[in-house]
C-alpha cells in the first residue's frame, strides 16, 4: 500500500480525546480541578513553608516568643478569662510565616500544620484509592467474566464486608489494628504507620466499586463485540485486556475523584476519633481535634481545615461528574448502593 | 463437492426461569434436532420467522453457543467435543459476521485494530506485515486504507458491516456464518453489501451460511435454502426448486409473502396469511410444530411428528400432506 498517503492521515479524534476535549470545554470541572490542584499544590510546598517560616510545626512550643509590630508576643498567653488557669493559643496574625492562623493547643503553627495535614490526607486518600480501585478492579473483572463459582464466591466475600456499615467497619478495624499494627504473611504495618489508614480505607470501599464493575463487565461479556472476539479465536486474557477493560476504564477514572473526596472524608473521620494518623503527625482530621477544645476562644484552629476538607471534596466531587458527563453522557453511574 | 461442515441432530436448549420464578423452571428448545451438511463453495440460506432459532443455531455452529445434543463435524474435524481452548486455532476457518455491527465491533478500538485481531490471533505477523493486510483487506471491502485510523461510530450502516467483513475474511477462512448481515441495513445498501459478499465468495472462494428472515435477500444469495419453524428445519433443497414448487405449507406462505414487483403477476398469483403467532417453543404443540397454523392440517399432523424426505425427488420436507 502507499506509504504516503498512510503517513499523511490526520489519525482521527478517539473516544478518549473527544472525553478530554469536552471536559477541557467544562467550566465547573475546569475550575473544580484547578481548585483541587492550588490546595495540593499548597500542600506539597509544606516543607518549605516550614522551612521559611522557622515556626514548629511538630513539636510542642509552649514557651515561644515572636515579633509582631515590632512588639515580641508570647505563642502562649496565660488565660485571663475564668480561674486564670491554664493558656491561650495566639490567634491568626494574618502575617505569612508568622503564625499566619495563629497556634493550636501545643503552641504548633496552625497554618504550617494545615499543611502538612493536607500533605497526609491527600496521601492517604490517593493511596487508597488506588489501592481499592485496583483490588476493585481484580474482583469485578473475575466474578463478571467468569462468572459461576468465581462469581459467587467473591460476589459472597463483597456482600460481607458490605453487610458492615462504612464507618463503622473502618472505626473497629482501626481500634483493634491502631494497637499492634497488621503482620499478614511478609506485609507488616507498624501501629503509627500511614499505610494502616490507607490500608483499612482501601479495603472498606472495594464493594463500592467493585460491584459496579462486575456488573458492566457482566454486560460487556454479553456483548456481541465480546461474542465477536470469542468466535475470532482470541483467549480470555485477551478478551478483558483489549475488549472488556478499555470499556470498564471509563467507570474506573469517573469513580478516581469520587473515591478520592470518599476516602479523604473517611480519612478525617478516623483521623478526628484520634484513630487514623497518630499525633505527632497532622492530618486535618486531627486539626480538627485539636481545634476543638478552642473552638470558643481560637475557632481557626478547626474552621482552617474544615474549611480546607468542604472546599477539596468540592472540588473532587464536581471533577467527578464532569468526568462522567465527559466521558459517557449517557452513563449513570453513582456511588453507594444504588 | 465435498462436505465442508456437517451439523447432525444438532439440539439447544435453554433453561428458562429459575426454581424459584412462578413457573418453575422451563425448558426451551431453541433448536431442536437439525440435520445439515453445507457443501464447500456454496451457499446456504437459512431463512425463517423471527424467534425460530435460525440466529441460535448459526451461533451454535460456531460454538459461540454451547449445544445440547449433537455433533458438528468441520472440516473432517470433530468441533462440537473440543474445548473452546482447543477450538481456538481452528476458529480462524470458520468465521463469523453479526447482524448488527456497531454492536460487535468494540467502539473504544480503531478499526485497523479491530480488522488487524484476527490476524495477530492467527498469522504471525508482523506490526508492519499487519498493517499491509488491513489496508489490503480494506480496499477488498471497498473502504480506503486509511480508514484505518478511525473508529467504528465515524461510518455508515454499511460501511460498518464492511468493516465486520474484513475482520471475517482477514485470516482466510472456509467458511463465513452470516447471521442477518444486511437486515440492520438500508434496501439501497443491502444491495450493495450482497453483492459485495457475492464478489468476495467468488475471490476467496467461501462458503456462506446466510441467514436471513428476508426471502428475497436469500434468493438472491444462496444456492440452497434452510426452511426453519420452531426449532426445526421444515424444508431443505436447492433454491429453484423450492421457489419453483414448495412442498412444505410453511414455506409456500413464506414465498408467498415475497413483494412481487411486477404489478400483473402481483394481481394474479395468491396471498396465503397465516393466522395465530408462533407458538411459544417452551411448550411446542404435539405432532407438527406447525399444525396449528396450517392450512391443511388434518388429524395425523396433531398426533404424529414428521420427519423430513425427499419430495418431488428433489428438496426434503418435513410434512405428511407435502403439496
Amino acid at each position: 500500500m502507499s506509504e504516503v498517503v498512510l503517513n499523511t492521515v490526520i489519525k482521527s479524534r478517539g473516544p478518549w480525546a473527544t472525553a478530554m476535549r469536552r471536559l477541557w470545554r467544562d467550566r465547573a470541572a475546569m475550575a473544580a480541578l484547578t481548585c483541587f490542584l492550588i490546595i495540593l499544590c499548597m500542600c506539597l510546598l509544606a516543607p518549605v513553608y516550614a522551612g521559611w517560616s522557622h515556626a514548629e510545626p511538630f513539636k510542642s512550643t509552649l514557651d515561644a516568643t515572636i515579633q509582631i509590630n515590632g512588639q515580641t508576643v508570647n505563642v502562649m498567653e496565660q488565660s485571663t478569662e475564668g480561674l486564670g488557669l491554664g493558656y491561650n493559643p495566639i490567634g491568626p496574625t494574618w502575617q505569612l510565616g508568622n503564625y499566619f492562623l495563629g497556634a493550636d493547643n501545643q503552641g504548633r503553627d496552625v497554618m504550617s500544620r494545615l499543611l502538612y495535614g493536607g500533605l497526609n490526607s491527600f496521601l492517604i486518600a490517593g493511596a487508597a484509592t488506588v489501592l481499592t480501585l485496583f483490588f476493585a478492579t481484580l474482583i469485578g473483572l473475575a466474578a463478571g467474566f467468569f462468572g459461576g463459582v468465581v462469581d459467587a464466591v467473591l460476589s459472597r466475600v463483597l456482600d460481607i464486608l458490605w453487610a458492615f456499615p462504612v464507618y463503622l467497619l473502618a472505626i473497629s478495624l482501626s481500634i483493634v489494628l491502631i494497637a499492634h499494627g497488621i503482620e499478614i504473611g511478609p506485609i507488616t504495618i507498624e501501629s503509627g504507620s500511614l499505610w494502616l489508614p490507607i490500608f483499612i480505607i482501601g479495603i472498606v470501599y472495594i464493594p463500592y466499586v467493585a460491584r459496579p464493575v462486575r456488573g458492566q463487565v457482566m454486560s460487556l461479556r454479553q456483548s456481541e463485540f465480546v461474542m465477536a472476539a470469542i468466535g475470532l479465536g482470541a483467549s480470555n486474557s485477551r478478551i478483558l485486556l483489549r475488549d472488556i477493560l478499555p470499556n470498564v476504564a471509563t467507570t474506573l477514572i469517573v469513580f478516581i475523584p469520587l473515591m478520592m473526596a470518599l476516602n479523604m472524608l473517611t480519612e478525617s473521620a478516623l483521623s478526628f476519633l484520634s484513630i487514623g494518623v497518630q499525633a505527632p503527625d497532622a492530618s486535618w482530621g486531627t486539626i480538627i481535634q485539636d481545634g476543638q477544645g478552642l473552638l470558643y476562644s481560637r475557632p481557626m484552629v478547626a474552621l482552617a481545615p474544615g474549611l480546607a476538607i468542604v472546599l477539596s471534596v468540592l472540588a473532587l466531587n464536581v471533577l467527578g461528574d464532569g468526568l462522567r458527563d465527559a466521558l459517557d453522557p449517557r452513563s449513570k453511574i453513582k456511588l453507594g448502593r444504588g | 463437492m465435498t462436505v465442508l461442515y456437517e451439523a447432525k441432530n444438532v439440539s439447544k436448549r435453554f433453561t428458562v426461569g429459575s426454581r424459584f420464578s412462578a413457573t418453575g423452571k422451563l425448558t426451551l428448545n431453541a433448536v431442536d434436532n437439525v440435520s445439515l451438511s453445507i457443501k464447500a463453495g456454496e451457499t446456504l440460506g437459512l431463512v425463517g420467522e423471527s424467534g425460530c432459532g435460525k440466529s441460535t443455531l448459526g451461533r451454535c455452529m460456531t460454538r459461540l453457543y454451547e449445544i445440547s445434543h449433537g455433533t458438528l463435524v468441520f472440516d473432517g474435524d470433530d468441533i462440537s467435543q473440543k474445548s473452546l481452548r482447543q477450538l481456538r486455532p481452528l476458529r480462524a476457518k470458520l468465521q463469523m459476521v453479526f447482524q448488527d455491527p456497531s454492536a460487535s465491533l468494540n467502539p473504544r478500538r480503531r478499526v485497523g485494530d479491530l480488522i488487524g485481531e484476527p490476524l495477530r490471533i492467527h498469522a504471525k505477523m508482523n506490526h508492519r506485515e499487519i498493517a499491509d493486510r488491513v489496508s489490503e483487506l480494506l480496499t477488498l471491502v471497498g473502504l480506503s486504507p486509511d480508514h484505518a485510523t478511525r473508529f467504528q461510530h465515524e461510518f455508515s450502516g454499511g460501511q460498518r458491516q464492511r468493516i465486520g467483513i474484513a475482520r471475517a475474511i482477514a485470516v482466510n477462512p472456509k467458511l463465513i456464518v452470516l447471521d442477518e448481515p444486511v437486515s440492520a441495513l438500508d434496501v439501497s445498501v443491502q444491495a450493495q453489501i450482497v453483492n459485495l459478499l457475492a464478489d468476495l465468495q467468488e475471490k476467496l472462494n467461501l462458503t456462506y451460511v446466510f441467514i436471513a428472515h428476508d426471502l428475497s435477500v436469500v434468493r438472491q444469495v444462496s444456492t440452497r435454502i434452510a426452511v426453519m419453524y420452531l426449532g426445526s428445519i421444515v424444508e431443505i433443497g436447492n433454491i429453484e426448486d423450492i421457489f419453483a414448487k414448495p412442498a412444505h405449507p410453511y414455506t409456500q406462505a413464506l414465498i408467498s409473502a415475497v413483494p412481487e414487483p411486477d404489478i400483473k403477476k402481483a394481481g394474479m398469483r395468491s396471498r396465503i396469511i397465516l393466522t395465530g403467532d408462533v407458538p411459544s417453543p417452551v411448550n411446542p404443540p404435539s405432532g407438527c410444530r406447525f399444525h396449528p397454523r396450517c392450512p391443511i392440517a388434518q388429524d395425523r399432523c396433531r398426533m404424529e411428528r414428521p420427519v423430513l424426505r425427499v419430495h418431488n425427488s428433489k428438496q426434503q420436507a418435513a410434512c405428511h400432506f407435502p403439496l
